[in-house]
């Protein structure tokens, strides 16, 4: 029921929603929670379990019943906590979990077997048949779980992210917050202040702290950023703080919805206040039953009144301000059922005072109204005499749980504090400090004192001196009765299990006294086996209730158990905002080289390679892709092909201990390396095996080009940083990652000589004057490039070194220069078939991290002069006798899948029809070995394989057949060869 | 020990759930065992389970210094498989697999094994090769093993994309049909109650102080609940392996990281099969509770704690969403990590040490949750018998000095 405007809602717009398919009207400002208690509706949901009414709880974060199903077309969202989220015109609000409807559910009959279903029962049946489990149980207790659907459709919102960097930090802006930075905010540091709710200070009654609290924000203006509507969610080391900020609908043109703040701060002050939690008692679920303090905030901020006839059940003064406020505002206040027996506070007698009835040493024994509450049970603690009262609304007030979720998920310090029966930081974390009702401080003449010398604290450990000492003395302080330890109401067993605990799992006392019973005492394991903190509110309201039935249960107070540990995210977080823009094409940034353009125009089919776009191959019109290969591999064997080779990792290396790097690193021997010439070298791991291959130059002095396969490059720069920063600190070398400094263009073919040399005429190509291995500075088209002669392809090569924006226009020269030559442009895929022909390995093709460089046949690539990363591993006594050999079929036309096994039979086979699946009929099968590149070669007409065998080596051209798996279980008779299987002199490499 | 069924469950809930008794004994140590198991996770007390099941050694302790499962058997996400591509692993871990398969009748304990399948996607060309090396590797071994498409990835898991334009389109999978998911409490708590109800003595809040060796012998222990004499341990603290082996004064080859994952608010059932993908760093399922469990890449620091960095957790959404565009909107409830530790060829190291009567059993890094019954199995046998069990026998830490590697993480790069 409304009964005024609050300045918090806009009573001008009025907005049209609808729940469950029936239309209503709220104003904008309202929340969900706000908008359904401000038309009546109290019954809003059914629990999980046993599917028992519910309504709105409470007014925040803590609120463990009302989600719901927001829309059905693409703005549907699932799981939406109705105290959180703003209504909006048109929105439709949709139950969860009941059918057929919200009044009449089918599953409500649970609630009857609920003896059947206590705690863990699940764990104790449906294992006598697999099939069953699998086909029957398991597949109806997860469609009873879990609460709305799963979006079908794209989202279509809005995230980002912003990195923030701050002196201090204040989480809460509540008036412990604002003191603090009323004490900082004249110091020139960079303050940022946030708060989850969207007017923060809105639960103060008293007009002068109303007063105080408004104009001190004023005086703090724009000295200080504030967000508001911005939870903190994680506190990770160092002061890395995340945080989430809903965009408000009102001013949100980019349709943002959330965006992450990623908050890097010198010093955080957390203010974050506490959390009203409530007592246990029997039927304590019913719609109408509110957390009290929530009564305070609906009606000063929407003006919705929670009922007409309120009852409170405290064992606190706090909750006093809260039925006097209602009272001020014309509610019927029946009575305060208050558990303590002496109330010497201030506000009892105050509402005493003004003729509220108070029940003391009472606690409620039941509650009545099927859905909605109508009447309570009250019993005397002193002669357990009841009777009854009835009402509309029930408030509950266990007292406040100071909110250490943040300081707990660093790992800080907790210890219990008896004065507010909760649990608060102990020692704080470096450069943090709490304060205010999160340190247990309760009134707000207290807060702000704690904010206030929090404040002067920061201030005096940024080295300002001057510190603020207000003059507060208006504020009275107020005297609280003590809080009493209460956190359930003693019942019987049948009652129990009507006492809910964590009222979204649907946990009772009676669960966790069965857990106790089945030896379940540890917190961590009730919770477990409970489910007791387990629902969407990570148990912000049950978890200490839990904690002091456990404690009952096992004896033990409470000051000597452990709640539960508090983890990350503090609210649920959406995965959208989480990812931010880094989705779809973002997702990883994709690198592309410089004659990217280039390809497209030539309609490469790309394929990712690491980060980077790299043409596969170049389709004709109408050309497939095997007919693309073939006619790209014979133009580079016949005549001459380019490929953009500008991916390959290249690492400058210099200082005057650059030789020494290379020597450690490298399996073979640098030392004898000419200026002007190029060695191939294989890089080991510390186990001996090949980690990555490339060649190196020598450019001049203690200066070196090294270069790397695409997919390792980074790795293998970090791998040398790690190295030199860690192990070898005392070289004098400097490695910088030049990989998109020089775009690269490799020319292959025999006709490589002319089309280069119509660049420069006047340079000397011929192999005498320019070797293979070696390398030139040289003028091309007026570019200054570096040529170096090295060849994968087993042809006359030149690899061109470009510097990159002159890479489009030294390529278009090539391809003109090279035209009367049918200069053939050819991708990843022609380069891998032609490097096969010529048994050259791919490392991370046909090595994957557990082959040696012998096994790969490159034994003489290992110096015995000197040490190298790995030798070590090499002396250890296991040597496999797997060898890295060629395979050739029988069929020459049958190419074996890559990644087949490859199988030796002590017969031949005799039909194709004797296939893998009937050969297993008789056990598994050993594997001799694997192919681990696989293509027909256009050159040879024949399929070729690459791959390792065990005893490979003696294997190599003998008549041996193997068998290799096929991908139809059909298996391919291959011979085995050497690796090189063209050109086996290497004559062509020099045209 | 109450046998559970749904009678028991039915003649309790009539007579007001008063009967039911601890699932194990939770007791304070005696001063000498035959034998004492230090870690109370899943592997520490399959171990003692099959100590005193298949090898009728029964005076045996498990030592735990928090409660059982608190480590990584009760923070992993329960990815449960055997198509590994090394014979040493492969072969293990389907022992193990057979093992789940009767699990839950076995400890006649609902470990909630749920076999619904699990896709190892393939999103480059190298990755389609080394999938079908597995699968062929797998087939060998007969090991239920499939290599599915990008269409019949598809048509397994409606709701994963496919799509050509994803930044890493996914190109093909492996499939499992009899790997899946576990309740990973369930299966620390079934072994205990299991090896509770042989008489296997089990000890929380326990913790390991100290190891007496003299003689190059194990004497006695050293706990926070007084001293044990025993001629025999077995080391099974995950992330504590060097920790503990350093009290034994053995040094091992192993890196300590953290490993993170998290899971969203429960939803409807909308994903029915395990889901990973190496390229990217995602593996996720969804728990019979309804919430998406989410694993992430390893955290690259070295650490003790258990917990770890933010980026890691927001750095893998992206990908998670290029996979299922749909989960945007779900939103993440809860986040925790493991402490793993990783050895050299990221294979476990099951066996013998150089100290008599110290047996190790560790470095299981972020995937040994599938092997809990195998392992206990295996390493029963091995401190039983004073000798490896033919299935552990490649796992010893001798390995390392032999150099006869199991590297399983870099041939098939399949983390969990
Ligand atoms: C986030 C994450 C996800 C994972 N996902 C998977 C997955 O999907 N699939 C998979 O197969 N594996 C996975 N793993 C790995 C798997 O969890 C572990 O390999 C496995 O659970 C280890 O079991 P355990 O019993 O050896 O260790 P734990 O369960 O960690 O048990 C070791 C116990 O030793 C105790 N302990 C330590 N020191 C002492 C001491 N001094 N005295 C007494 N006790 C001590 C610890 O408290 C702990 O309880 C994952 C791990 C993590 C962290």
């Amino acid at each position: 029921m409304r009964i005024n405007n609050s300045n918090s809602i806009d009573s001008s717009k009025v907005i049209k929603f609808y729940f469950n398919g029936k239309i209503y009207t709220a104003f904008e400002g309202d929340t969900i929670a706000s908008s359904l208690i401000s038309n009546g509706i109290f019954f809003t949901s059914r629990s999980i379990k046993y599917h028992r009414p519910r309504g709105v709880y409470s007014h925040s974060f803590e609120e463990p019943n009302s989600l719901f199903e927001v829309n059905s077309d693409e703005t549907y969202e699932p799981n939406v906590l109705s105290t959180r989220e703003n209504i909006y015109e048109g929105m439709k609000i949709k139950t969860i979990n009941s059918w057929p409807s919200l009044n009449y559910d089918f599953f409500s009959f649970l609630t009857l077997l609920s003896n059947f279903l206590k705690a863990g029962f699940y764990y104790k049946t449906f294992f006598g048949s697999n099939y069953l489990w699998k086909n029957f149980f398991e597949p109806f207790l997860r469609k009873m779980a879990g609460f709305s659907k799963a979006p079908n459709k794209i989202d279509k919102f809005k995230y980002s992210k912003k990195h923030i960097k701050c002196d201090v930090l204040i989480v809460g802006c509540g008036p412990s917050g604002i003191a603090a930075a009323l004490s900082l905010y004249k110091s020139n540091l960079k303050i940022l202040m946030v708060d989850d709710d969207s007017s923060p200070g809105i639960k103060l009654n008293e007009p002068n702290e109303k007063e105080w609290f408004i104009n001190t924000k004023k005086e703090l203006g724009d000295k200080v950023e504030i967000y508001t509507n911005t939870t903190v969610f994680g506190a990770y080391a160092d002061n890395y703080l995340t945080a989430v900020e809903r965009i408000n609908e009102k001013n949100n043109r980019n349709k943002l919805k959330t965006r992450l703040l990623l908050i890097r701060a010198k010093k955080v002050i957390f203010a974050n206040g506490s959390i009203e939690r409530p007592i246990v008692f029997p039927n304590n679920d019913r719609p109408g039953i509110f957390l009290s303090h929530s009564s305070t905030y609906y009606l000063n901020k929407f003006g919705v009144l929670l009922g007409k006839k309120f009852i409170l059940f405290t064992n606190n003064d706090f909750a006093y301000a809260d039925i006097l406020n209602l009272q001020k505002n014309g509610s019927e206040i029946i009575a305060v059922i208050d558990v303590r027996q002496n109330l010497d506070g201030y506000l009892p007698k105050l509402a005493e005072a003004k003729g509220i009835k108070i029940l003391k040493g009472f606690v409620i024994s039941n509650t009545f109204g099927k859905k909605k509450i109508k009447s309570i049970s009250v019993t005397s603690l002193a002669n357990n005499r009841s009777y009854n009262l009835s009402c509309d609304c029930l408030l509950v007030s266990g007292g406040f749980s100071p909110s250490i979720h943040l300081h707990s998920q660093q790992g800080g310090d907790i210890s219990y504090n008896h004065d507010i029966c909760g649990f608060i930081p102990d020692k704080f974390i470096n450069h943090q400090i709490c304060i205010g009702s999160l340190v247990g401080k309760n009134s707000f003449i207290d807060c702000v004192e704690s904010g206030i010398n929090g404040g002067n604290y920061i201030l005096n450990e940024f080295g300002f001196k001057g510190y603020l000492k207000p003059d507060l003395s208006e504020f009275k302080a107020i005297k609280y009765g003590k809080v009493i330890p209460f956190w359930a109401v003693d019942t019987n067993a049948k009652l129990e299990s009507k006492s809910f605990v964590d009222l979204q799992n649907d946990t009772t006392i009676a669960d966790i006294k069965v857990a106790n019973l089945e030896g379940f005492r540890n917190p961590e394991h009730v919770k477990r086996y409970t489910l007791n903190g387990f629902g969407t509110d990570q148990g912000k309201t049950s978890g200490i209730i839990s904690l002091g039935i456990i404690s009952k249960e096992i004896n033990q107070p409470i000051e000597k158990l452990k709640p539960t540990t508090y983890r990350s995210p503090f609210i649920p977080v959406t995965f959208g905002v989480l990812a931010g823009r880094q989705i779809r094409e973002l997702s990883d940034p994709i690198r592309r080289t410089a004659l990217n353009k280039c390809h497209e125009k030539l309609s490469a089919v790309f394929e990712n390679v690491g980060q980077w776009k790299r043409p596969w191959f170049y389709p004709k019109v109408n050309e497939k892709i095997d007919q693309a290969i073939f006619r790209e591999c014979l133009s580079v064997r016949n005549s001459v092909g380019i490929l953009d080779a500008s991916t390959l990792g290249k690492i400058m290396i210099s200082g005057k201990d650059s030789l020494t790097l290379l020597n450690k690193v490298y399996t073979n021997n640098f030392s004898n390396l000419g200026i002007g010439k190029i060695k191939y070298g294989l890089l080991l791991k510390e186990d001996g095996m090949v980690f990555d291959d490339g060649t190196t130059t020598k450019l001049s002095e203690n200066r070196y080009l090294m270069t790397t396969t695409t997919s390792n490059a980074a790795l293998v720069l970090d791998w040398l940083e790690e190295w030199l920063q860690t192990e070898w600190t005392n070289l004098d070398v400097f490695l910088t990652s030049v990989t998109d400094h020089w775009a690269v263009i490799t020319v292959s073919g025999p006709k490589s000589r002319h089309v280069i040399s119509k660049l420069n005429p006047s340079i000397s190509l011929d192999s005498e004057d320019f070797p293979f291995m070696s390398y030139r500075q040289v003028n091309l088209a007026g570019i200054a490039c570096r040529v170096f002669r090295i060849s994968f392809t087993g042809e006359l090569s030149y690899e061109i070194n470009i510097p990159w924006p002159n890479a489009t226009y030294i390529w278009n020269k090539l391809l003109d220069a090279g035209s009367e030559y049918n200069i053939t442009p050819y991708g990843t895929e022609t380069m891998h078939v032609l490097r096969a022909e010529k048994g050259y390995p791919i490392i991370g093709q046909d090595t994957d991290g557990t082959i040696n460089p012998i096994e790969l046949g490159m034994g003489k690539l290992l110096s015995n002069k000197k040490d190298f990363l790995g030798k070590r591993s090499l002396s250890r006594e296991f040597k496999s006798d797997k060898y890295f050999v060629g395979f050739k079929t029988i069929d020459p036309n049958l190419i074996i899948p890559e990644g087949a096994q490859i199988i030796s039979l002590d017969r031949v086979l005799n039909n194709d029809k004797e296939n893998l699946d009937n050969l297993l009929i008789n056990g598994s099968l050993e594997s001799e070995g694997y192919i681990t590149s696989s293509y027909f070669s256009p050159i040879l007409d024949h399929s070729i394989a690459l791959g390792f065998l065990n005893s490979g080596k003696e294997k190599i051209n003998t008549d041996e057949i193997f068998y290799a798996t096929g991908d139809n279980n059909e298996l391919i008779r291959t011979k085995i060869v050497s690796p090189v299987f063209y050109d086996e002199k290497g004559l062509r490499k020099d045209g | 020990m109450k046998k559970f069924s749904a009678l028991s469950i039915l003649t309790e809930g009539l007579s007001g759930n008063k009967g039911w008794k601890p699932h194990w004994q939770s007791v304070d140590p005696k001063s000498q065992y035959e034998v004492v198991i230090i870690g109370g996770g899943g592997h520490g007390l399959a171990t003692a389970y099959y100590l005193a099941k298949n090898h009728n050694i029964t005076n045996v302790a498990v030592l735990e210094k928090n409660w059982i499962g608190s480590g990584n058997t009760g923070r992993n996400t329960t990815i449960v498989r055997s198509n590994y591509l090394l014979n040493e692993s492969s072969r293990l871990y389907e022992h193990s697999l057979k093992l789940w398969e009767g699990l839950s009748k076995e400890l006649n304990y609902n470990v909630m094994f749920s076999q619904r399948g699990v896709l190892n996607l393939a999103h480059s060309l190298q990755e389609i090769r080394d999938s079908k090396r597995r699968v062929f590797a797998n087939k060998l071994n007969k090991i239920d093993a499939e290599w599915l498409d990008s269409n019949s990835v598809k048509k397994y898991c409606k709701i994963i994309n496919t799509s050509k334009d994803s930044r890493y389109p996914i190109l093909g999978a492996t499939l499992q049909r009899r790997a899946g998911t576990a309740r990973h409490d369930a299966v620390a708590w079934g072994f205990a109650r299991a090896a509770s109800n042989l008489g296997v003595d089990i000890c929380e809040n326990c913790e390991v102080t100290g190891l007496q060796i003299e003689k190059n012998k194990i004497v006695s222990i050293n706990t926070t609940k007084g001293n044990i004499n025993t001629k025999k341990i077995g080391i099974v603290v995950a992330g504590h392996g060097s920790v503990l082996a350093r009290m034994a004064g053995i040094k091992l080859p192993l890196e300590t990281h953290t490993l993170q994952a998290l899971v969203s608010e429960p939803i409807k059932p909308i994903l029915d099969c395990v889901v990973m993908s190496n390229a990217v760093h995602v593996y996720v399922s969804q728990s019979d509770k309804g919430e998406l469990v989410i694993g992430a890449g390893i955290d690259s620091t070295n650490s003790y704690q258990q917990r770890g960095n933010f980026s890691i957790i927001s750095g893998q959404m992206g990908s998670l969403l290029e996979l299922f565009p749909i989960f945007s909107k779900l939103k993440m409830l809860r986040t925790w990590g493991g402490i793993v530790d990783v050895s050299p060829d990221a294979s476990p190291i099951i066996g013998e040490t150089p100290v008599k009567g110290v047996f190790f059993n560790g470095g299981w890094g972020t995937g040994g949750f599938k092997a809990t019954p195998g392992s206990g199995w295996v390493f029963a046998h091995t401190i039983a018998n004073n000798f490896p069990h033919k299935l552990a026998d490649p796992f010893s830490l001798n390995r390392f000095y032999k150099g006869k590697l199991i590297d399983e993480h870099g041939a098939a790069a399949v983390a969990h």
